[in-house]
């Protein structure tokens, strides 16, 4: 990671062409609204394209090129990604849309204006908010608030467990096993994939309860990123709980004005399939990514599709009489599903994606852990199960006694405290802890 | 606790600094009570890497000891060392601990006792810049209290780790079950060592890695440490070897870090043995347990060979 000061002038530059935009396209005719409107979204997919794939398109044509025995004359930039630039301009493209709409005033102050953008919480990694949510909350008076405080700091507690228990945790495994996975069977690759979806979970939505933590303390509400992802019954479900922030801003601003599936049924499959494969793009420029995304919108096409057989079936079964094992079932196959995707979405590339799947499939050597010393490998079990049982307690008995939201404030510390201590018993703390694999 | 609620319950402000100080009261009992039991249990230990740690640093009394990386563990059979140079000898190489962690430990001996001999076995890359061997200086953090020696070397993994060895958990963190396996005798036998060497059995049977890296930045701590390392020896007269031992790699070009190293012991006037393209080692993937390990019958061969170096000189 780098600083570069001058990359503030790339907010700089977004802040002013967005906030111009708004007060154009509020006050603008019909006509020059729309041109307003464009203009600011040309300026931060613009910036977006030129820092995040300008060099990834380069790349992929250089190697086109290549194979045609001809030469790139388009020269590589030297650039670095700016930190949460897809994060704060797709932001920034809410407030435009939203106000070209008319489901938002244009924002007169430019101090509040930048501040939406660079409310510095959510700025790196979200959760991406709208302005009808956070514009308003800038005007408001915040009074220091106990009760905020106290449900703020519990937040960025439960969010530095996820992220220094349990992500950081199996992160040591996952990156021994992707960064070389000729070198590792079968069982451990797939063992690694389960691990990284907890990782991923807990890494991303640690950021998000650190950064709700953090607004709630300041008095400011952000909306809720997740909500138990690896609980959902399919697909769909799935992405109405990860990463809400993104999934909704892709169902408001992309899904529905292609026509959502309010158009023929073939054209409906192409709007998710586009919609998914633009969004494994955001998450990075690489084609492990577009593929996750394009995987993703192809599970949701044939869920449609197979929509009257899988209820066939439940009933030539008769699962449906046993809702518990049904549930179950589904909850297994989705999850099952979104791992099969995260190996598009860890491996270094698409070819060694391929190799892990494959090697899933095939290899039949031993599970590799650090046989001298496998304790890392025993707390990134007892970590998935720790989250595991907060979060099967919150989803299915979340009204039922609960520790660390116990209203007997000695009981409520009593747990908080104990979180503590497993951090400093059990996290990961720099690159200290280490996993010793003999091949 | 419900008369607490009643006289507290009317003032936030009090309300809140009361559970926030019992909070932190909770924490602190906690930590303290962990943290010395772990404390505890550690010294305990009677086996294993915490063990050969706590022996190097307190105990040994070898007049041979060999420093090193995991490499230096597999490598070195000290029972072979004290027949040929009828002195005694220790193993204390580290899995994944490099020159910064064998400076510390060289500190904490020197304080005790002046051995006649060491060996250093420096691996490739281990003078490039990276900050993994420094992280991994929190394997001494249990030391840092009573080994105020070895505390200038332990800073260098980070300006606050003093603040953070506030709390008494720290410096055992995730150290839990490794304390808790040098204690049962249920694992006494997979963790045997003799004289802290580990044989290695497996065979390996891929192909030789080829490696030739460009000079690469060298990291000045670093190369401060290797020319203190030598001094601290040469101050009280100790003989040192720097030795790169085999790896199942055909360089190329000659590890840049080698390179420096080798200059270095020049400038000193001290042996450097390096195996780096040894053909006894290179053309025999039998004598290996993996691609950096000379496996038990390897290292026996490399010991002797090794030795052999030695007593010509």
């Amino acid at each position: 990671m780098a600083f570069v000061p001058v990359y503030i002038l790339i907010l700089g530059f977004t802040i002013i062409i967005d906030y111009f935009a708004g007060i154009f396209i509020e006050n603008g005719v019909i006509k020059k609204r729309k041109l307003f409107l464009i203009i600011s979204l040309i300026a931060n997919i613009g910036i977006l394209a030129i820092f995040k794939y300008y060099n990834f398109l380069n790349q992929n044509l250089t190697e086109l090129l290549g194979s045609l025995h001809t030469s790139n004359p388009i020269p590589f930039l030297k650039i670095l990604l700016p930190i949460g630039l897809s994060f704060h301009t797709f932001q920034a493209m809410s407030y435009t849309i939203e106000v070209y709409r008319g489901n938002q005033k244009a924002e007169r102050n430019f101090g509040i204006y930048s501040l939406y953008v660079m409310f510095y919480p959510q700025l790196v990694a979200g959760p991406i908010e709208r302005p009808q949510n956070l514009l308003h909350q800038f005007r408001e008076t915040h009074h220091f608030n106990y009760g905020r405080l106290q449900q703020g700091l519990k937040l960025i507690l439960w969010g530095f467990f996820k992220k220094i228990v349990i992500a950081d945790r199996l992160a040591l495994h996952v990156n021994e096993i992707y960064n070389r996975p000729l070198e590792h069977s079968g069982i451990s690759l797939l063992l690694a994939t389960v691990f990284f979806a907890f990782q991923i979970y807990c890494d991303f939505s640690a950021y998000s309860d650190i950064a709700i933590g953090c607004a709630k303390i300041m008095g400011f509400d952000l909306m809720t990123n997740f909500k138990r992802p690896y609980f959902s019954t399919s697909i769909s479900e799935f992405w109405k709980r990860w990463h809400i922030s993104l999934s909704t801003w892709f169902k408001d601003y992309l899904y529905i004005s292609l026509g959502g599936n309010r158009v023929s049924i073939p054209r409906w499959y192409f709007n998710l399939f586009i919609v998914f494969l633009i969004s494994g793009l955001w998450h990075g420029a690489n084609w492990t990514y577009i593929i996750w995304g394009a995987l993703n919108g192809l599970y949701l096409i044939f869920a449609i599709i197979l929509q009257k057989a899988k209820n066939n079936i439940n009933v030539f079964t008769g699962i449906n009489k046993f809702p518990r094992i049904n549930l179950f079932f589904q909850i297994l196959i989705t999850f099952m599903l979104v791992c099969f995707s995260w190996i598009f979405f860890r491996a270094n590339n698409v070819s060694e994606a391929f190799l892990i799947i494959k090697r899933i499939f095939t290899n039949r050597g031993p599970l590799s852990y650090d046989k001298d010393d496998p304790s890392s490998f025993i707390f990134s079990f007892a970590s998935i199960l720790m989250l595991f049982l907060v979060e099967f307690k919150r989803e299915f008995f979340n009204k039922k006694f609960s520790f660390l939201n116990n209203e007997n404030w000695i009981i409520n510390n009593l747990s908080y405290a104990l979180l503590i201590i497993i951090i400093l018993l059990i996290g990961v703390f720099d690159g200290g802890q280490f996993i010793y694999f003999q091949f | 606790m419900k008369i607490l609620d009643k006289i507290i319950g009317k003032n936030i402000h009090l309300n809140f600094v009361i559970r926030l100080l019992f909070l932190l009261l909770i924490v602190f009992i906690l930590d303290f009570t962990v943290g010395k039991t772990l404390r505890y249990f550690y010294f305990k230990e009677q086996f294993g890497r915490q063990y050969r740690a706590t022996y190097a640093i307190d105990k040994c009394s070898a007049e041979v000891v060999v420093f090193g990386s995991s490499r230096a563990y597999h490598h070195y059979m000290p029972n072979i060392i004290e027949d040929s140079l009828k002195q005694t000898c220790y193993n204390t190489g580290s899995p994944g601990q490099f020159l910064l962690f064998n400076y510390a430990i060289l500190k904490a001996v020197l304080k005790r006792y002046t051995p006649k001999i060491i060996i250093l076995d420096l691996t490739a890359n281990s003078l490039g810049v990276e900050k993994l061997s420094y992280d991994r200086l929190s394997f001494l953090l249990p030391y840092y209290k009573d080994h105020p020696e070895m505390r200038s070397v332990i800073d260098l993994k980070g300006p606050y780790e003093k603040y953070k060895l506030i709390s008494s958990i720290y410096p055992f963190n995730s150290e839990l079950l490794m304390i808790a396996g040098g204690n049962s005798d249920h694992f006494k036998a997979k963790s045997v060592d003799y004289h802290g060497y580990k044989p290695l059995n497996n065979i390996w049977d891929k192909p030789i890695k080829i490696q030739g890296d460009e000079p690469y930045e060298i990291d000045s701590v670093k190369l401060k440490i290797l020319n203190l390392f030598i001094k601290d020896c040469q101050a009280v007269g100790i003989k040192l070897y720097l030795v790169y031992s085999p790896t199942f790699t055909n360089f190329t070009k000659i590890d840049y870090s080698i390179i420096t190293a080798k200059q270095i012991a020049q400038d000193y006037n001290i042996h450097f043995f390096d195996f780096s393209n040894d053909t006894t080692f290179n053309n025999h993937p039998e004598l290996y347990d993996d691609k950096d390990h000379l496996n038990a019958k390897g290292s026996e061969l490399f010991t002797n060979k090794f030795l052999n170096k030695i007593n010509n000189n």
